[in-house]
Parts: structure tokens; C-alpha cells; sequence
């Protein structure tokens, strides 16, 4: 072994059982080396000569940030530190204080590589001296403690220097790291910039004489979060000097801050809620009287909120009310929560119904008034009261209508029954048909043996009309028209009835036929009068033709056997009897005349009447003119209408006219003249024609019968004629829908009036 | 004034007598065969029943015909004559009672020659006759024989 080795083997040995803990670590406090007593003190089962340990790791977190805050900065700065006291704690939960003295071994650029300290142990029992020291360490340590707890740092203030001492705690709360220079430039750049004024205040204040100020301002931190700070501080001076001294602490105020923040913004929150709410919000005490209303409320009464307070309750209802929210309150002194409808009384004193939600308030334990919310329910009452009304009216209406249709209907069936009407409805598509019970009696078809089909009506329709019954149907389902047709059927009794057949036809959206819906009756019986009257009217025809044929063949025998008779044997006779034989003559060609009046008569009651446009002034003047051309009547002078124009058959319109004209000219005929009147009057209303003479007249008295056949108001030898022609004007003037009649008096002439269409 | 037959289809014994009269008065003396219903006068014409010896080509120079007739009516003679081709030219004269339209429309619708009625007044009759006569048998060109 070398002497230099040995003696090194020596000092390691002295080195290791030194009675002071002697240690390296690198400036991350990652243990280097330690001596022997180092390493039983902190841990008597590990060496910690390999380097693997902290220094950091004995140290609970309070010591930790004591360590770092302040032991590092001094001996990083200036190389050294000395007698720094520290409490490390051990893993087996011991604890023991240390005093360290350390310094640094730096490289050639002056970054440190190594951190050397001498360690030496206090123990309670070991020195007073250093009792008192530790008492001062657990002191400052309990400080520590209790600020960082508070969140409180202290501080002070050199105004000469203008430089602060933080604790550590003081730091801390202001976001410095170890990068505090203490310099007041750096403290005011962390000033939140509106409190920037609040500070300057201070320091003026101070500079002024206050002895201590208190201030909250905001700082903002490294990541630009906003703390808020509350600093309490006290100005000491020397008052011969003028120099002061600045002691205080600062406390990181933000979570109470944020706390009155959140205070502040929920009471304005509710404050806007309440003040702006829709709902009215309605407060009483327990005597009744209001309290709190909000704007909302104070509008749906139509006051404004001042004139609401202190107001009674009871003052907002009418007598009704009243009685409803006594009992209400009640409720609530009874500590019964509800909600209902209410109508309270406006100021205008109109109602207002509204939606409550109310709740008793209670202070110490005891009933101290209701609140409520309150909902303008008015206009869902009116709706609801409008629809109440709608519904009534409605129901009204359709029990009105059911009425209406219920009697229509039985109206309407008493009338088919009446009429034996009976009704169908066919759905063309399924080919089902539907009869009501009329019909089944029509048809006299027991209802268990009709089918309901189409065919089964065809089955009862007569043979002979069932083509055109089906092309009839065909038609209508083809067209749309109406279906109007009669046919015949066969009852199973074999006897033949004849039905009326009416229906219409439901198309669908493509035109197409689907419901075919109607009535069907029995006419037999019309059908039989129609028959009846079409028989009587050949039996006349008959008979008329009878009357022209067998009635007058004997006639023209009588005449031409009398007129034999004259000239074979006139010889024989007397000029009496030769008499006689001419008024055989005379009265069988008067007959023969009277036949063929009769004749014509009866023809014009047969006769289709015509319509068309009728000049009767120009049959008048055609009729006055053929008259004068026979030329055995006095001299005629007509004063006819020009234009009297009248819509009928022109053919009868010239008989009746001809007939009228003829008796006026022939009632004139012992005059010298004849004068006739043909025009046009309006009597009560309605146009009137007239055709009048100067003739002889007649009594009115015995007038009833001249528009008679055969009714003569003239002796035959006066006046010649049958006393058909009056019958034939009236029968021809009724065809025309009109009336004739006549005024006269007798030897002052006759007036004919009538009139056509009424 | 030609010589052939008169055919005179009349029912009633008066009117017949009464026609012979005016005949003889106007001084038409063919002869004048008269039939008493309508079956007899389509007998006598086509040479049938109790005419069946009869030459059927040997026509009547015209036909008075009434309408108002037993068995046959004359509008069913009116319409046998014109459908037979022997006898659809032959001269037809209805001389009736009835002024009844149907009839005179029906007659002219058959092809009537003529609608004459006869008046009550047998002095009126017999000038019927004897213009009648002077027309049909004097100023009348007869139809052609049919082939």
C-alpha cells in the first residue's frame, strides 16, 4: 500500500465515524455521498452511498418548501450558508433536527456540480443552548404553518431602498417563484392594472401620514389567472428621521371573493327573476297586507307596484273573493300549500282570473305571511269560457238540426208511405242493391226472396220492357243524367204494374258510375186514368165522327126525299102543303148546320194548341176586309190597334176573332153603318183587349149563358146563328190561358173584352 | 162522254137512291154499278167471290167510294186499290159525310183522286153529281192500261 493511500484509507475511516453527518448532493439534491454517521442518522439500514436517494425525501412538505425557499437562494447565490436549522423525517416516523452548513463546489463556468454540508444533530437532551434555538424553529415553523393555512404571508417594506422581504408563504400567494427581486417595479407589474390607481391612493396616503391601511386589489399571475388580495399594513416611523418602515401581511382573498361574487350574482339573479319575471310574485305579512309585489303582478291589476304596498289583501277581490281567500289564508296559517284559480279585481275593476301558486313563510317556527306566483290566466278563461259558450251553441244547434232531420225524415217517410214511394240505392261497383221496405211492397216482393243484386229488379221487370229498362239505366250510368222512365212489372200474381222510375248517379273523382240512387212508385193507377182518358178521348172522336157520318146522312135523305117529292109530285100539292116541304127543307139544313158548328167546336177542343208570335191587328183588318167583300153588311168603319201582338195559335186566335168580329158586324146590322172598336186596355194591371160595336146590345141580365153552346140572345128570325160562336171564343181564349167576358146594354152596343196568358 | 161503269161503294139505301137521282138529273147515263160494303167493291174489282166470271181488266171508269163502310172500311178499299197494280191507276173519288181530318189526310195519303162532301142539302148534292160527272167522265184523260 502506498503511504498516500493509507493515510486516505485513514481519513475515510475518520471521515465515516466522524461524530458530525457529513454529505454531498448535486444541486438537485440527489445524494452523492454521506459518512457513516449521516447514514445511521437518517436511515440505519440503507447506504446511501450509491447515490440513489434525495435529500428532498426526508423532508415533509412544509420543510421542503422551508428548504427551497430558504436555504437554496442564499447558498446559491452566495456560496455558503450557515447554521440553517431543519427537521428532517425519518421513514421509521422519527423526526430529527438537524444544523446544516454547507457550501458549493462550482465548475470552470461557474455551474455548480456539488453541494457539501456538515450536519450536527440537536436532541432535546443534548444542549440548553440549542433549546431555545428550537423553540425558535418550532415557532417560526408553527408560523410557517399557520400562514400558509391562512393563506396569509408576511412582509415588509423599505421605503429608503424601496425593496420588500416576502415570506415565504407572501411569495407563494403572489405567484413568485424564487424570481423575486423584491424591487417595487416588479411587485407593481403584477398589479391588476384597474386597481393600479387604488394602490397609488395608498402610497400617497401613506406618504401623507397614515399610520395603516387595509386594501383588497387583484394581482394577475404568470397564466393570467386574477387573484384577489387583502393587505393589512402598519407604517412605522422614526419620527426625528422621517424614515418609515412598512410591516404587513397579505391574504389571497379569492375564494371569499369569488364566494360574494357568487352570493352577489345569485341575489341578482333571483332580484332579476322576480323583477322580471311574467308571473306576477305577491308577498303578504301575516296580517294580509302586502309586502312585495313584483311589476309583473302590480301590471295585471292595472296599479303600479307603490300603490300596491301595504295594501290589504282583501282590498284586489270583490265580496266573493273575499269569502275564497279567507279561507285560503287559513289554509296557509295552517301551513297548507296550494295551488288554484282565482279571480282577483283590477283597478278598472274589471275581473282577472288567474293561476296561483301560494305558500306559507314562517320565521322562527311561526307563520309571517304567504307568497305567491300569480298567472294571467284571463285570456284562457275567456277562451275557455268562449268555447263553453261555442259548445253550447253548437250542441243547441245540432240537437236543433237532429230535431229538423228527425221530422224531415219522418215527413219525408210518412210522405213515402203515404205514396207508397219506395227508394233504392245501388252500388254500381259491388252490384249491390239496397231497397227500403216501400219498396219491397211496390214490388210486392217478400224482402227473404229479393237478392240485392241488380238482376233481381231486372227479374220483375215485364218482359217487354226489359230491354229498354236496362238501355234506360245503361244511359243514365253512361251520361250522368238523370234516370226518369216508366216500365212495367210483373207482381207474382201475375197482374201487370206500372212504375215510375227517378234516380241520379254518383260518379267517383274519375267519372266514373259507382252508386246509382232513387225512388220507384206504382202509377198503374195514373197509368190506367191516362189510358181511360186517352180511350174517352177516341170515344169522342168516335162519336164526333159518328155525328158528321150517321147524323147527317138521314139529314140529307129527309132533304132530298122532300125536295123529291117537290118535283115529282109537286103537281099533286097545295101551294100549303109545297109550303110545308120547304120547311122540312129548311129545318133539316139548319140541322145539318148546327151539326157541323158542333163539329168544329169539338175539333178545336182536340186541337194541339201552337205558340207563336201573333199580329192580331192584321187578322182583324184581314177578316173586316173579307166581311166587306161579301158585301151584303152596311158599310163598316174598323178602328183597329195597330200592333196588337200576342204569342199563341195564330189558326184559333183567327176563329175567335173572326167569331167576335162576324156577331159585332152582325148586331150592327140594322144600322146604317157599322162601327167596330178593336185595341188594347190595362184593367187592374193586366193587358186587356177589347172588342167593341154600336150594335143592338143585349140585357147583361140574362148574360150568364152567352159564352154557352147553343145560347142565343137574339130571336133566329132578327138574327141568324147557332149559338156556337161564343162558346167557340171562350173555348179557344181558356186554351190561352186567358178570360172573356162582355159589358152591353141593349141598343147601345156590346164590349168584348179578353185577355190571353195570365 | 164515255160509257163505262160507275162504281158506287155506298151503305146506305137513301144516299144511293138520292145518287141515282142526281145522276139520271144530270144526265149521266153510264152504268152504274153500286157495291154495299167495302169486301163487295174489292170483289167486284179484282173479279173475285160472286164477280169471279167477271173480265177484271173491264174497270170502272172511277170509283165513288164513302168511308163509312160495313165489313171493309173505304180507306182499307182506298188502300187495296192502290196496292194492286191493276187497279193502282184507277180514279178514286171519296164522297163521305166525314169532314174529319184524319180521313181526308189518310185518303190523300192512299192516293185518293179526289175528296168530295156530300152537303145536307140534296139541291147542293145533286150540282156535286153533275160537276163531278162533267169532270171525271167529260174533261178527265183516263189513266193508261196497266201492261
Amino acid at each position: 500500500m502506498e503511504p498516500k493511500d493509507f493515510l486516505y484509507e485513514n481519513a475515510k475511516a475518520l471521515f465515516n465515524n466522524a461524530p458530525f453527518g457529513y454529505f454531498c448532493c448535486d444541486k438537485d439534491l440527489v445524494l452523492i455521498s454521506a459518512n457513516t454517521t449521516f447514514s445511521h442518522w437518517i436511515d440505519s439500514t440503507t447506504d446511501l452511498k450509491e447515490g440513489d436517494k434525495k435529500l428532498s425525501d426526508f423532508f415533509s412538505e412544509e420543510t421542503l418548501h422551508h428548504f427551497t425557499d430558504f436555504y437554496l437562494p442564499p447558498l446559491f447565490s452566495t456560496g455558503f450558508i450557515k447554521d440553517f436549522i431543519i427537521t428532517l423525517r425519518l421513514p421509521n416516523t422519527n423526526t430529527i433536527t438537524l444544523i446544516l452548513n454547507s457550501d458549493v463546489c462550482r465548475d470552470e463556468t461557474e455551474n455548480i456540480i456539488l453541494i457539501r454540508t456538515t450536519a450536527t444533530k440537536i436532541t432535546p437532551e443534548d444542549a440548553t443552548y440549542k433549546k431555545t434555538e428550537g423553540a425558535l424553529i418550532e415557532a417560526n415553523l408553527q408560523l410557517e404553518l399557520a400562514q400558509k393555512v391562512a393563506k396569509t404571508g408576511h412582509w415588509t417594506f423599505d421605503p429608503q431602498t424601496e425593496k420588500y422581504n416576502f415570506s415565504k408563504e407572501c411569495l407563494r400567494i403572489f405567484g413568485f417563484d424564487n424570481d423575486f427581486d423584491g424591487s417595487y417595479a416588479m411587485f407593481m407589474g403584477i398589479i391588476h392594472p384597474d386597481d393600479l390607481g387604488k394602490l397609488a391612493e395608498t402610497r400617497e396616503n401613506i406618504i401623507a401620514g397614515e399610520t395603516s391601511f387595509q386594501i383588497d386589489h387583484r394581482i394577475i399571475l404568470k397564466d393570467g389567472s386574477i387573484r384577489w388580495i387583502n393587505t393589512q399594513s402598519v407604517v412605522d416611523r422614526n419620527d426625528t428621521t422621517g424614515q418609515m418602515f412598512l410591516r404587513g401581511t397579505s391574504q389571497d382573498i379569492t375564494d371569499r371573493k369569488k364566494a360574494e361574487e357568487k352570493v352577489r350574482n345569485s341575489e341578482e339573479k333571483y332580484r332579476l327573476i322576480v323583477e322580471t319575471a311574467q308571473e306576477g310574485i305577491w308577498m303578504i305579512d301575516k296580517q294580509d297586507c302586502t309586502t312585495f309585489v313584483n311589476g309583473a303582478m302590480a301590471n295585471m291589476l292595472g296599479y303600479s307596484v307603490d300603490e300596491m304596498m301595504r295594501k290589504e289583501l282583501f282590498y284586489f277581490m270583490d265580496e266573493a273573493g273575499r269569502k275564497l281567500a279567507l279561507e285560503n289564508l287559513e289554509k296557509r296559517k295552517k301551513g297548507i300549500p296550494e295551488q288554484h284559480e282565482f279571480c282577483f279585481i283590477t283597478k278598472n275593476n274589471t275581473p282577472l282570473w288567474v293561476l296561483i301558486e301560494t305558500g306559507p313563510m314562517y320565521k322562527n317556527g311561526e307563520y309571517d305571511g304567504a307568497l305567491a306566483m300569480v298567472m294571467n290566466i284571463n285570456n284562457r278563461k275567456k277562451a275557455d269560457e268562449q268555447i263553453k259558450k261555442l259548445n253550447e251553441e253548437l250542441e243547441f244547434k245540432v240537437n236543433e238540426r237532429t230535431r229538423d232531420l228527425k221530422v224531415m225524415t219522418e215527413r219525408f217517410s210518412m210522405a213515402k208511405k203515404a205514396a207508397h214511394i219506395g227508394v233504392f240505392d245501388w252500388d254500381v261497383v259491388n252490384n249491390i242493391l239496397v231497397w227500403d221496405e216501400e219498396m219491397y211492397e211496390v214490388f210486392n216482393v217478400p224482402s227473404n226472396k229479393f237478392t240485392g243484386a241488380y238482376e233481381a229488379w231486372e227479374a220483375t221487370v215485364h218482359p217487354d220492357d226489359k230491354d229498354i229498362s236496362n238501355k234506360k239505366v245503361q244511359e243514365a250510368l253512361e251520361s250522368g243524367n238523370e234516370l226518369d222512365f216508366d216500365f212495367r212489372i210483373i207482381w207474382p200474381d201475375k197482374s201487370i204494374h206500372f212504375i215510375k222510375g227517378y234516380g241520379f248517379v254518383q260518379k267517383n273523382e274519375m267519372g266514373a258510375p259507382i252508386r246509382l240512387i232513387g225512388m220507384n212508385w206504382d202509377i198503374t193507377n195514373q197509368k190506367s186514368l191516362e189510358l181511360r182518358l186517352e180511350k174517352s178521348k177516341k170515344e169522342l172522336e168516335a162519336f164526333s165522327y159518328s155525328v158528321s157520318h150517321d147524323l147527317r146522312a138521314p139529314l140529307r135523305g129527309i132533304d132530298g126525299w122532300s125536295l123529291a117529292l117537290l118535283e115529282d109530285y109537286g103537281h099533286l100539292l097545295d101551294e100549303t102543303a109545297m109550303a110545308y116541304l120547304e120547311r122540312v127543307r129548311t129545318e133539316t139544313q139548319r140541322m145539318g148546320v148546327l151539326i157541323d158548328e158542333m163539329l168544329k167546336l169539338s175539333q178545336i177542343a182536340r186541337t194541339a194548341l201552337k205558340r207563336e208570335l201573333v199580329n192580331m191587328s192584321v187578322i182583324a183588318n184581314s177578316i173586316i176586309n173579307r166581311i166587306r167583300d161579301l158585301g151584303n153588311t152596311p158599310p163598316i168603319i174598323a178602328h183597329i190597334s195597330d200592333n196588337l201582338i200576342t204569342e199563341g195559335d195564330a189558326n184559333l186566335l183567327e176563329i175567335m176573332l173572326t167569331n167576335l168580329i162576324h156577331n159585332a158586324v152582325k148586331f150592327s146590322g140594322k144600322k146604317e153603318e157599322v162601327t167596330i172598336y178593336f185595341g188594347k186596355i190595362a184593367i187592374e194591371g193586366k193587358a186587356t183587349f177589347y172588342i167593341k160595336d154600336r150594335g143592338v146590345g143585349f140585357n147583361m141580365d140574362k148574360s150568364k149563358k152567352l159564352f154557352g153552346a147553343f145560347q142565343r140572345m137574339h130571336k133566329q128570325s132578327d138574327f141568324e146563328g147557332t149559338g156556337i160562336g161564343l162558346a167557340t171564343v171562350q173555348r179557344i181564349i181558356s186554351m190561352h190561358q186567358g178570360t172573356v167576358w162582355a159589358e152591353a146594354e141593349i141598343n147601345n152596343g156590346a164590349t168584348f173584352f179578353f185577355t190571353l196568358h195570365e | 162522254m164515255n160509257n163505262k161503269t160507275i162504281l158506287l161503294v155506298e151503305d146506305n139505301q137513301s144516299d144511293i137512291a138520292l145518287t141515282k137521282r142526281a145522276f139520271k138529273k144530270a144526265n149521266i147515263a153510264n152504268p152504274l154499278q153500286v157495291a154495299e160494303d167495302g169486301q163487295e167493291a174489292l170483289d167486284y174489282l179484282f173479279a173475285e167471290g160472286p164477280f169471279s166470271q167477271r173480265d177484271k181488266n173491264d174497270l170502272p171508269t172511277i170509283v165513288l167510294l164513302d168511308l163509312k163502310l160495313p165489313i171493309v172500311d173505304g180507306l182499307e178499299v182506298l188502300k187495296a186499290i192502290r196496292g194492286n197494280i191493276l187497279t193502282k191507276r184507277l180514279p178514286v173519288v171519296v164522297l163521305t159525310s166525314s169532314k174529319e181530318e184524319m180521313d181526308l189526310a189518310i185518303s190523300y195519303d192512299l192516293g185518293v183522286n179526289s175528296y168530295i162532301r156530300k152537303p145536307v142539302d140534296f139541291t147542293q148534292f145533286a150540282e156535286v153529281i153533275r160537276q163531278l160527272g162533267l169532270y171525271w167522265l167529260v174533261l178527265n184523260e183516263a189513266p193508261p192500261q196497266p201492261l
